[in-house]
């Protein structure tokens, strides 16, 4: 027998081998994986652009999009910036998002968006990032099923996959700030769409949740009509513009997710709206209490008035 | 294969690192590119050495050359399958080494093919001790490592 196991850093199989033949054959996790066992793999990993390319396209197919295509390198994950004295200037100017959405792991919808991050409605609004156009409709050759199918629902629940990685351009970070795989659905009775949601907890208090609405004549073609980002913290309220940069920044550099089955998700889910309305009502309660100690106290205040007035007059008379 | 084997005068002698000689026809020869420009120039007394080839490694090659079936894809995917299925991780190594060597074109595919699958979804250890690679990293430089691939992961199911 060859002799086959002479450790190294790299490997007793010829370099030519697992570069051309093993590691162009391998999905991002493995390759993820490869590049995490010593340095030798890891420069074989990394060397090559186009292996790279190839296998984040195949992965996320908004990134053959030209707004990112130019950012996908290996650099994008092991170039730290330079840490500098003044971190005022390096917010940056521009957001990239990549979004695709999957039906049963196969590419449905892919689109790359560009949000300008120095303007003055996006620091002063709350965060909303809605990828398509006010009137873009994107069919998806999906059956579109009236509310009561709950079987058609289940399979959406279980097929419907996205992915939203959001990319700050100028310092080459990335995040991902979908869940994949559903967390709610909810139908709209009114307008009779489906809202599928995507949500994810990116800090302790703050979720990213991204909402698909799906919409169409029933028995006919399912329409993606909205896949819009935002975030909310545990009061309930949005995140604006300005703070999600920094919350954003924050996750690019030093966030560190669990990897979370579907359940697990969900639950995390359920359990941040139930957090949130529990904030709520014990916020609500408050200004109860609040509302009335300030009734008794101008009741108070009336009834003295009157009576200093009654005194008054009884006085005069 | 189509082509009818050669009378065994014809054969040609393959020499393998463990001392081993095995007598193949032409046909089968051909298809390790490496050896090709020798067996042109060799008659039935010569011996091509094969250094970087042992003996079970090549009773495998031979065995897929004979008898991977020349037509129907189906009938290659289930030869294939089966030709894999009892193969040890260390096994599909060695055979992988051979192969690359040697250049037999759709084995190595399918040597590949099945090292990639088997590496897919498996944890970094895992593919460290498959491959025997030592892990020079330093743990802060693994940490960071894992940390800055960590994003690729996030919101790929495993189930």
């Amino acid at each position: 027998m060859a002799q086959l196991h002479n450790n190294t850093s790299l490997s007793s199989l010829p370099h030519h081998l697992i570069h051309s033949h093993i590691l162009t054959r391998l999905h991002a996790h493995a390759l993820f994986s490869a590049a995490a066992t010593s340095s030798d793999f890891y420069r074989l990993c990394t060397v090559d652009n186009h292996l790279w390319h190839s296998i984040t396209t195949a992965m996320w197919p908004s990134l053959t999009d030209p707004l990112a295509a130019s950012l996908i390198s290996p650099c994008i994950n092991h170039h730290r910036p330079i840490p500098m004295e003044n971190h005022s200037p390096s917010q940056p100017s521009e957001l990239i998002s990549a979004v695709d959405l999957y039906y049963d792991g196969k590419p449905l919808f892919s689109k790359c968006h560009v949000t300008q991050t120095r303007k003055g409605w996006f620091l002063s609004s709350s965060l909303w990032i809605d990828i398509l156009e006010p009137n873009e409709v994107v069919p998806t050759r999906l059956k579109f099923s009236p509310n009561d199918d709950v079987q058609w629902l289940k399979n959406l629940e279980q097929k419907l996959t996205l992915s939203w990685i959001m990319i700050d351009p100028t310092r080459k970070r990335a995040v991902n700030l979908s869940s994949g795989s559903v967390v709610s659905t909810r139908w709209q009775t009114l307008t009779e769409e489906l809202e599928v949601v995507y949500a994810v907890m990116i800090e302790e208090e703050v979720q990213c949740s991204v909402k698909v609405t799906c919409c169409g004549k029933v028995g006919g073609e399912m329409d993606v009509r909205e896949v819009s980002l935002t975030m909310q913290g545990m009061d309930g309220r949005r995140v604006m513009g300005k703070d999600s940069m920094v919350i954003l920044q924050r996750v690019m550099e030093f966030g560190n997710r669990k990897r979370l089955s579907r359940k697990e998700k969900k639950e995390s889910y359920e359990k941040f709206c139930r957090m949130k309305k529990e904030r709520g009502e014990r916020l609500l309660k408050k200004y109860k209490n609040f509302d009335l100690v300030a009734d008794s106290t101008l009741l108070a205040f009336t009834v003295s008035v009157l009576f200093f007035c009654f005194l008054r007059y009884s006085w005069v008379c | 294969m189509a082509e009818k084997a050669s009378p065994s005068s014809n054969s040609i002698s393959l020499k393998t690192v463990d001392g081993k000689i095995f007598k193949v026809s032409p046909a089968i020869a051909n298809q390790m590119l490496t050896i090709q420009p020798l067996i042109k120039d060799s008659d039935s007394s010569t011996i091509i050495s094969l250094p970087d080839v042992a003996a079970f490694h090549l009773t495998k090659i031979i065995e897929y050359l004979e008898g991977k079936p020349a037509a129907a894809p189906s009938a290659v995917d289930a030869f294939e399958a089966q030709f894999v299925k009892d193969l040890s991780p260390e096994e599909l190594k060695g055979l992988l080494i051979a192969v690359g060597y040697l250049k037999v074109n759709g084995l190595v595919d399918l040597m590949a093919n099945t090292v990639a699958k088997l590496i897919e979804n498996k944890s970094v250890e895992y593919v460290r001790k498959f491959f025997g690679v030592v892990n020079d990293f330093t743990p802060a430089e693994e940490a960071k490592c894992r940390q800055e691939h960590a994003w690729a992961f996030d919101g790929v199911d495993e189930d």
